[in-house]
């Protein structure tokens, strides 16, 4: 069973999942984005200043090489001041070293065929590599230019050799981790320096920026640092942790927030859906109250009518007693005019006439509530007290057309709740179009039978006439508004009929009896027997 | 006094009508219905009836005619609960004494049963003339007739053609069967048959 409710919090609720997919996929879009343009910034400014610093390294080697093998040679001793001065101030180049390349091996520790490489002046003193197993490639190297060797442990030499006729040359042991200060090392990324393919820096990133998601491909920084020869690639990769992309605490905020929202509109929803399931049943509730004050004046108004046609009936009903205490009046009055009054008599007469008068009265009141048009008041009612009150309604006028009426009641009487005046209607209808077709027929010994019974949860009205019954093509069309077999009818007493048994949720239904006539059975809601008598549950 | 034969569907108006009589000193028999009237009435026991013209299965016109098939011509009132022009006309063309409307007045209904009673008697004279003057031979009757007429004896005789002895034996034997030899008595007699 689906509550009416549902539906908006199911929206509210499927508005809240699917706005959180998407602040998931904005946040992880303009986290990656925003984090792959920081890596790109980062990784200009490194290589701006590794460049830079690449640079400075050539101008040394030309400043050395000037010094050393110039017009005016320096001496071995300024020149290691000046190298001094240089590791001094630049901690990254680890030692530095003016080198002699005989071509023809007449180094002092040499005699090596094919070339060597005596240290002229070294700061700090033996604190270098062994260039010797380079010599070749230096001896090789072109004038002027700076060339780069792997050195392990994550430097390079960078030499250069002086200009014609020189032998010497000035090589330089470079720390590439001290190419990046400390302070500039991106701790979110993964910085890689790498000469020749092979690295010479790997500064991991930190703890919190070590591992992201796989599902998306992380930024990667590489430019190559291009510096007089030393063909440096400086590459950053970024990894995209879950919690950067999405941040939990923004994640969170957003989820209350929209989960506030969702809330709030599904409030809205269900209160709009309310609002307007209220309105139609309010609307539905009048319509069917103005529906009904229709029929109650159909019903009426039909009544009205009906009381016209008894009127001779019920003059008759009335006349009796009216005659009755006219008579006994008169012979009181007689009484009390005699010498000696038999006063026992008397008032004997006067007990009857208070009695008669009574009974007038019954039948006056029995009429004024059938013609009255007070609201119908729903009740639990004896059917068969309602046969006897239409009986008294009818009987006359039944005698007068020498039609019988043949009554067989249940005891105990079954029943329903209902408005009495709607359901002698019912009955009156159907004793009038019964007397009306056995007259019309001609019948001799025209009767007209009205039972009442209970049978199950159900309780029966069963009125049937030895009349010639209902044909098979009125049959369908007997409960049909302004249909009539009659001359002068409206065709509306059936259908009415109909109306005031369904409105007690009871059901009319028309045929024809095994013995031919018609029979038409009201079938109501047997009130249930254990409840005591009176008028009770059923008011609505 | 004759009796009162009162026939109404209603206990009620029946006992009130029956009760009002008797202040009047009138006895009245009641019926609820016209069968047990007729299976209970009796020739010899001549009444007026009071009879209510609208009873269930046998209405008060079906009782009087009923009763007329049977020789009863006593004079009937018929009482009603509505002043049907047209039943009031058949009712009268049937020969009924009165019709009268419910609520009926005391006064009303002990006048038009003295009336009836009064019609009674001379239904129940004429009836009796009759069957006495049935007795005569025709010979006798003629001869009545003549007297009738104020003829004496010899005139008679001399109309019929035969000797004043025989008419005067004709006379002997009228007077012995109408059991009067007051010619005047027989006179009247054979006028009110």
């Amino acid at each position: 069973m689906t509550s009416p409710l549902a539906k908006p919090r199911l929206i509210g609720l499927a508005l809240w999942l699917a706005a959180l997919v998407a602040f998931v996929v904005v946040s992880v879009e303009t986290s990656r984005t925003r984090m792959a343009d920081e890596l790109e910034v980062t990784g200009r400014t490194l290589h701006r200043l590794i460049s830079q610093r690449v640079a400075q390294h050539d101008a040394h080697l030309t400043t050395l090489i000037a010094l050393s093998s110039g017009v005016e040679p320096a001496s071995d001793g300024a020149v290691r001041q000046v190298m001094e001065s240089i590791a001094r101030f630049y901690p990254r180049i680890a030692w530095l070293a003016l080198v002699s390349l005989d071509a023809g091996g007449a180094g002092a520790d040499g005699g090596q065929a094919g070339g060597g490489v005596r240290e002229v002046v070294a700061v700090p003193s033996g604190g270098g590599v062994d260039l010797l197993p380079l010599a070749p490639e230096m001896a090789a190297q072109v004038r002027g230019r700076p060339s780069v060797y792997a050195a392990g442990e994550g430097r390079y030499l960078l030499a250069k050799r002086a200009p014609e006729p020189s032998d010497l040359g000035v090589v330089l042991l470079i720390d590439a981790a001290r190419l990046v200060e400390p302070e500039e090392r991106p701790g979110f990324a993964h910085l890689r320096l790498s000469l020749d393919g092979a690295d010479l820096v790997h500064l991991p990133a930190d703890a919190a920026f070590a591992s992201g998601v796989s599902w998306l491909t992380p930024p990667h920084f590489e430019k190559v640092i291009d510096g007089e020869g030393q063909r440096l690639l400086l590459s950053l990769d970024r990894s995209l942790p879950l919690a950067v992309l999405v941040p939990p605490g923004r994640l969170l905020a957003f989820a209350v927030v929209a989960g506030l929202l969702a809330a709030a509109l599904s409030f809205g929803l269900s209160q709009r859906a309310a609002v307007k399931r209220s309105l139609i049943a309010t609307r539905a509730a009048e319509a069917r109250a103005l529906l009904q004050e229709r029929e109650t004046l159909l019903a009426h108004a039909s009544r009205v009518n009906a009381m016209g046609e008894l009127a001779s009936g019920i003059a008759h009903e009335l006349t009796q007693p009216l005659t009755a205490l006219l008579s006994r009046s008169q012979a009181a009055l007689r009484l009390a005019g005699a010498d000696r009054p038999d006063l026992a008599l008397i008032s004997q007469a006067l007990d009857v006439n208070v009695r008669e008068a009574k009974r007038a009265g019954e039948m006056l009141k029995r009429m004024r509530d059938y013609a009255s048009n007070k609201a119908p008041e729903r009740a639990r009612q004896e059917l068969n007290a309602i046969v006897a009150e239409v009986v008294a309604l009818t009987r006359t006028d039944l005698e007068r057309r020498g039609i019988a009426l043949v009554l067989d009641l249940a005891e105990p009487a079954p029943e329903a709740v209902v408005d009495a005046i709607e359901m002698e209607q019912v009955l009156h209808n159907l004793i009038r179009n019964a007397a009306d077709a056995l007259e019309a027929a001609g019948i001799l010994g025209a009767r007209i039978s009205i039972a009442t019974k209970a049978a199950g949860a159900e309780a029966k009205i069963v009125v049937a006439d030895n009349g010639p019954g209902i044909s098979a093509e009125v049959l369908p069309k007997l409960f049909t508004p302004f249909f009539t077999t009659k001359a002068d009818g409206m065709g509306l007493g059936l259908s009415l009929c109909q109306t005031l048994v369904e409105r007690v949720d009871g059901r009319i239904e028309a045929g024809n009896a095994g013995g031919g006539g018609a029979r038409f059975v009201v079938t109501l809601p047997l009130a249930g027997g254990a409840l005591a008598r009176g008028p009770l549950a059923g008011e609505r | 006094m004759h009796k009162v034969y009162l026939v109404d569907d209603d206990e009620a108006v029946r006992e009130a009508l029956a009760f009002l009589l008797s202040t009047y000193g009138i006895a009245a028999e009641t019926f609820g219905d016209p069968q047990t009237f007729l299976a209970h009435v009796q020739e010899d026991r001549p009444g007026v009836l009071v009879v209510d013209l609208r009873m269930p299965e046998v209405s008060g016109q079906q009782l009087h005619q009923k009763l007329a098939e049977r020789g009863i011509d006593w004079p009937t009132i018929m009482i009603t609960g509505h002043g049907d022009v047209a039943a009031c006309r058949r009712a009268f063309k049937a020969g009924i004494q009165d019709f009268l409307t419910k609520p009926v007045d005391g006064e009303v209904l002990v006048e038009a049963l003295q009336q009836g009673f009064a019609s009674l008697d001379a239904r129940l004279e004429k009836r009796e003339a009759r069957a006495l003057l049935a007795r005569l031979t025709e010979r006798e009757r003629e001869v009545l007739d003549m007297v009738a007429r104020g003829w004496a004896s010899k005139e008679v005789a001399a109309a019929l053609e035969v000797s004043v002895r025989t008419i005067d034996a004709h006379r002997a034997k009228i007077a012995e069967k109408l059991g009067t030899s007051s010619v005047a008595e027989q006179v009247r007699l054979a006028l009110i048959s």
